[in-house]
């Protein structure tokens, strides 16, 4: 094989070469003071996987499931990176990959010690299938001199994402080869001795799975890095692939478990007696001390969460409510058969399609880029339908939830008789679990993803499904090896999804349904101790001290909360060294009321600011133009009632491995902020593309203002900067051209009043706050 | 009678003088891809089954790769999978061995006797059994870092070609002036005879 390019007369780099084997010399001592100046042939692979991304689809007939398989470049410049900068340059050693992906380079001594890249252009193939975006992989140094056996022999080196990888940890993370090989192969449980081969040579099946997997999300990454580059905002592709690893300085995580509760504003959970275990875990990790809720009450909240808009819903109805037509649901049959309550026809006023059809979402584009999605319910019916609420059984039943004596803290004492009665039998009550609060729900094609049945997933824990509790049941056929509680299943087996949203039934998660037994033998229905409560706005939704026992409710759900994380935090997943993991612990909505003029700052940040009548979607392109409305799907034209949020509540944030404990960002941000901030930490987005952020969540100040003839429902925003959606980065974005009005101080909503005394927010930007999402210098 | 006794004895000491006397061999090895190498040695041939042969006391030996030569001069030496890794050739007298079985090589040839030092520019091996890579059971590999050109065959399924080169007219001449020197010594003494 004959170099496609001679490598440059020895002087015109020999100057740099000299300079890295004396630091090299100078680094490993007089022991073998020539190694570093000894010629290597490589014999090398371009490889790397191929992702064919799902279908998505509203119609289940049409969609269909991803795939990865090994993959090889054709194709592909390699050469030695002489000048670090992470491209080929003229004069540096090179040579193409041939047709099954190898390549061949001779590297002079002189040329030794330094990183090979491979360029991919989008000339390239990828196992035959064209290249779109151009890609750089990169070797360490370290990686040939690792595998080299004599200095005669070819030195085999794989030239993968994974091996791009491993040069991003040594150059950016400050560890040894070594160290990123170990950090690498521990983070994905795989042998360390993985990572040097193509990867369709992986001999061991899980290793090659959790290897292609990850292949398949660095790809994506190292492509969002040399567009980047080619965009030039780095100076180098070197540190665009860093750059790509914190998008809009949001690092990547490798899972996320969103706990969603229910209906408190923060002034109510915040010094709470009856949330202790809450409180805690805010005071011991990090947190967003401001922010919002998009809409009232439940659906539009979690539809928000699922994909930064909640499309005009303003109820909790059933999600094929007023869709018919063009826009009739298209996953059939209907959950409608057996005990299910669903009901084939839905009308409700306002008559607002509650089917979303065709919109971008967080699961479809989680499963696009090649990772996937998990909602853990809480207390459904065994072997009931996901697209149906949960239904009253009676042949499950539980004992009531005993508090004795002294042992609840409720304001300023402690209960003085038992809360619960002994000996209640309590028949599992209907609506435990309910639709509204599943964020994919309304969206068509999300049910209709291939992976849907299979995504949603039973969650434990619960008074009435548990292991041994739910065997009764008679309701709908339960399927063979049905497990009640697959999320701790999956926990153990390190099976969640990168995005893993947990919903605690009703009565854990602080809502409130009617739960009532019998003392047997009596039949006089008895009210069950912790499930009847405070909802929005009962005790105001700001009462910090609860005096009441009807407030259990929210010691039940700080209980299950406690719960959860302790079961999160106790998986191996968590527990692993160089995983980055992360618990969000927030609340649907807080306790106010919409935004009005005389409270006007109940929502934030992409929200519909001033009650405007005139919100329509737009149809935006990647460059952030918009070029249209789009009523796609929406068979209503009242999109503006949405948007509108209820208030603040609690976000905490707890990491596995955090840079950092008892941050505090109080700049303002929302549901819409948060998809934005997710579609950052898994890559799903390019800043350099405000189009490509999905829905309500690209609606940055720069993006309103660029499209100020179409966003008309901003036209008189108060506060340009409050009213925009920003990622929780805590850095101030501000676009270019424009500044924060001096004394500027940050909006809090109405419901983070605590005895009458309104919170007010940090002057901004006073000092520079610190990111929340950080991670130790070690994993970034 | 005796010319013709004489003519046999003069085949049989050329004869002799080629099998044993020090002289030139071609070859050359053709990868798989159709990149060519060839050169030529000085050595000694020896015998082998068949009409195999292999050659010995190697010197001289120069290499074209590509189109490119060699550095020299070149050592030659062989590959040992006993030997430790980081040293696995042994450029001693007669350890290479280069064959015209193809299955029976295991040599390099390289512009220094010391290739895990700063000293290599180009080499080129061929070796039957513990590959360098460690893969297979054979393996060819040539590679010059002045110009870049490298080829690496594994298994060695291209076309190797040993062969001993023609002997050169000027070359030839001494050997051809003895013989007639025989002849001419042979007339000679029977004319005297008469």
């Amino acid at each position: 094989m004959k170099h496609a390019k001679k490598h440059a007369p020895q002087s015109r780099v020999a100057s740099r070469s000299l300079v890295g084997i004396a630091v090299a010399a100078a680094l490993i001592g007089a022991a073998a003071p020539s190694l570093a100046a000894t010629p290597v042939v490589i014999k090398g692979v371009v490889s790397g996987t191929l992702f064919t991304p799902p279908v998505i689809s509203n119609s289940p007939s049409s969609a269909a499931a991803p795939a990865t398989v090994a993959s090889t470049y054709v194709g592909a410049t390699v050469c030695v990176d002489l000048n670090a900068n992470g491209q080929c340059d003229p004069g540096e050693p090179s040579t193409t990959s041939k047709a099954n992906g190898s390549f061949l380079l001779a590297i002079p001594g002189a040329d030794t010690g330094n990183n090979l890249v491979a360029m991919i252009p989008t000339t390239a193939t990828n196992n035959g299938a064209a290249v779109t975006q151009r890609l750089v992989f990169r070797v360490n140094a370290a990686q040939i001199t690792a595998a080299t056996v004599s200095p005669l022999a070819p030195v085999s080196i794989a030239v993968t994402p994974l091996s791009t990888e491993l040069s991003r940890m040594v150059e950016n993370d400050g560890l040894s080869f070594s160290a990123a090989v170990t950090a690498l192969a521990t983070r994905l449980g795989v042998a360390s001795t993985e990572f040097n081969q193509s990867l369709g040579s992986i001999e061991n099946s899980a290793d090659q799975a959790a290897i292609e997997a990850e292949s398949v999300v660095l790809t994506n990454r190292w492509g969002l890095a040399a567009s980047q580059f080619d965009n030039g905002d780095y100076p180098t592709m070197v540190a665009a692939q860093q750059g790509a690893m914190t998008l809009e300085s949001i690092p990547r995580y490798d899972h996320i478990f969103i706990i969603m509760l229910e209906n408190k504003s923060s002034a109510s959970v915040n010094g709470n007696t009856l949330t202790p275990n809450i409180d805690a875990l805010l005071a011991a990790n990090n947190q967003f001390t401001n922010y919002f809720a998009t809409g009232n009450p439940s659906e539009p909240n979690y539809t928000a969460l699922g994909g930064a808009d909640d499309f005009g819903i303003t109820n909790d109805d059933q999600w094929n409510c007023n869709a018919t037509g063009a826009n009739a649901p298209q996953d059939l049959p209907l959950p409608v058969s057996g005990s299910s309550p669903f009901t084939a026809t839905c009308t409700d006023s306002p008559a607002v399609d509650h089917n979303i059809l065709g919109h971008p979402n967080l699961f479809n584009a989680i499963v696009s880029a090649g990772m996937s999605w998990r909602t853990y319910n809480e207390s459904t019916n065994p072997g009931q339908d996901y697209r149906s609420d949960g239904v009253a059984d009676p042949n499950v039943t539980a004992a009531d939830h005993i508090y004795p004596a002294g042992t609840v803290q409720i304001g300023g004492s402690t209960n003085s008789s038992q809360i619960g009665t002994t000996g209640l039998i309590i028949p599992m009550p209907a609506q435990l679990y309910r639709t509204k609060h599943n964020p994919g729900m309304a969206y068509q094609n999300v049910r209709s993803e291939y992976d849907f049945v299979s995504s949603n997933r039973t969650l434990g824990g619960g008074q009435w499904i548990n292991a041994s509790s739910y065997a009764g049941t008679t309701l709908y056929p339960v399927p063979a090896n049905y497990d009640p509680d697959q999320f701790s299943t999956d926990l153990a087996s390190g099976n969640v999804g990168q995005l893993n949203f947990v919903i605690p039934d009703q009565c854990d998660d602080m809502h409130s349904i009617t739960v009532q037994g019998t003392v047997p033998p009596s039949t006089t229905a008895v009210t069950a101790s912790d499930c009847f409560g405070v909802s929005s706005g009962v005790n105001g939704g700001n009462d910090p001290v609860p005096s009441v026992q009807t407030d259990m409710i929210m010691k039940r759900g700080d209980n299950y909360v406690q719960y959860l994380v302790n079961k999160i935090e106790g998986s191996a997943l968590w527990q692993n060294p160089y995983q980055r993991n992360a618990i969000v612990i927030m609340f649907d909505e807080g306790g106010a009321t919409y935004n009005s003029s005389s409270d006007p700052y109940d929502s934030c940040c992409g929200y519909n600011p001033n009650n405007s009548t005139v919100a329509v979607p737009v149809i935006a392109n990647a460059a952030g133009t918009v070029t249209g409305y789009d009523t796609t799907g929406l068979s209503s034209t009242l999109y503006y009632n949405g948007n509108r949020g209820h208030g603040n509540s609690i976000f905490g944030v707890i990491q596995n491995h955090p840079a950092a404990t008892g941050v505090q960002d109080s700049d303002a941000y929302s549901h819409f902020s948060f998809v934005r901030t997710l579609q950052d930490m898994f890559g799903l987005a390019n800043p350099d593309q405000p189009g490509s952020y999905m829905n309500r969540s690209k609606y940055t100040q720069a993006f309103i203002a660029a499209n100020s003839s179409y966003l008309t429902e901003y036209a008189s925003s108060a506060d340009p900067y409050f009213d925009a959606v920003r990622p929780m980065n805590g850095q101030y974005l501000v676009p270019s051209g424009y500044a924060l009005p001096a004394g500027y101080l940050e909006k809090v909503s109405s419901d983070t009043t605590v005895s009458g005394t309104p919170l007010t927010g940090d002057a901004a930007p006073a000092t520079p706050k610190v990111n929340v999402w950080a991670l130790p210098s070690d994993l970034q | 009678m005796k010319t013709s006794i004489k003519l046999v004895a003069l085949l049989a000491c050329m004869a002799a003088g080629v099998a044993n006397a020090s002289q030139v061999f071609d070859f050359s090895y053709t990868f798989t891809d159709g990149q060519t190498l060839y050169g030529t040695l000085t050595g000694t041939e020896v015998a082998g089954a068949g009409a195999a042969f292999s050659v010995s006391n190697i010197s001289n030996a120069s290499i074209t790769f590509d189109g490119n030569t060699f550095n020299g001069p070149l050592y030659a030496g062989s590959f040992s999978a006993a030997a430790p890794a980081s040293t696995p050739w042994n450029f001693a007298a007669n350890a290479a061995v280069i064959s015209t079985n193809a299955s029976l090589n295991n040599f390099v040839f390289a512009d220094s006797n010391d290739p895990g030092g700063n000293n290599v520019t180009n080499y080129f091996y061929f070796v039957n059994g513990a590959t360098p890579s460690g893969t297979g059971t054979s393996e060819v590999l040539a590679s010059n870092f002045n110009t870049g050109d490298v080829d690496l065959d594994n298994p060695a399924a291209g076309a190797w070609s040993l062969t001993a080169a023609p002997v050169p007219l000027p070359a030839a001449l001494p050997l051809l002036a003895s013989a007639l020197g025989i002849f001419g010594l042979g007339a000679l003494r029977r004319r005297t005879a008469v």
